[in-house]
């Protein structure tokens, strides 16, 4: 068991993902933010990473390929920096780009990575992903979707759970 | 599956759904059960058929909604893939971590 906490907000177009890890605040933060660090670890399994660029502060660029082992880059993926504090909060707008870095994602996910160090050695890792571009969002708060809402994915987790 | 979140996310919508989860209902039992207007029951139960989370069948006068159930297996292994995806990243991370503990 990895102790993983998975938390859905609908109101929010919200995953947040929890995880403790055996490593420092600073082990960590190190791991996403160095380019032989994030081409070591980042994945996905039997798959390699090559870092392009990666201008850790706000409206910095961190573009990268990923492909099977071995090959070239298959996909790339540019993220842009919106918010940098030095071991504790990393957030960055993510989407599907090519290999020259372009901004080809029309629905864009934003991610907010938080580090908490809880004891020694130990830090708690908080991964939000909002699935939908701000466009998307406007749109539906426009139509009156969102006004009022609240706890909806609590429900839709149990619902689907009743539907297995 | 933006589109299935973003239908469900509105509250009448979502009470819709999970009265049909009993059974397939029709229109009037619906609006007796959520207390709307029918006009506004049908502009719903549209947002829902659109995205394929209901399905309509006639029967007679009556008009019978029913869930889709492949919609929501669907939805449903869209999160856990999601989630899986990132434990996996996460075990990678770990295992650095370890390795370059190991090395320093």
């Amino acid at each position: 068991m990895s102790g993983l906490l998975v938390s859905k907000d609908i109101q929010n177009r919200e995953i947040v993902l929890e995880r403790e890890l055996q490593g420092t605040v600073e082990a960590v933060w190190r791991s996403w933010t160095t380019a032989a660090d994030l081409e070591a670890w980042w994945g996905p399994e039997g798959w390699g990473t090559t870092v392009r660029s990666l201008d850790v502060r706000p409206g910095g660029l961190w573009h990268f390929g990923m492909g099977p082992a071995g090959g070239p880059p298959e996909v790339w993926i540019r993220s842009i920096y919106s918010e940098v504090i030095t071991g504790s909060v990393l957030a960055y707008v993510e989407g599907f780009s090519d290999e020259t870095g372009a901004d080809l994602d029309p629905e864009s996910h934003a991610v907010t990575v938080e580090l908490f160090g809880v004891e020694t050695g130990r830090t708690r890792l908080v991964l939000r992903t909002r699935f939908t571009s701000v466009a998307r969002l406007e749109q539906i708060a426009a139509m009156g979707m969102v006004e009022g809402w609240s706890g909806g994915f609590d429900r839709l987790d149990d619902l689907l759970r009743s539907m297995r | 599956m933006i589109q299935t979140l973003s239908a469900l996310a509105e509250p009448n919508r979502l009470a819709i759904v999970e009265f049909l989860r009993d059974g397939p209902r029709s229109v009037t039992d619906i609006v007796d059960r959520l207390g709307v207007s029918q006009p506004l029951v049908s502009k719903h139960l549209k947002v829902l058929s659109d995205v394929a989370i209901v399905q309509r069948r006639v029967e007679g006068k009556r008009r019978i909604y029913g869930l889709e159930q492949a919609r929501f297996a669907e939805l449903d292994r869209w999160l856990d893939t999601f989630t899986e995806l990132w434990d996996q990243r996460l075990d990678r991370l770990q295992a650095h971590m370890n390795r370059s503990d190991a090395g320093a």
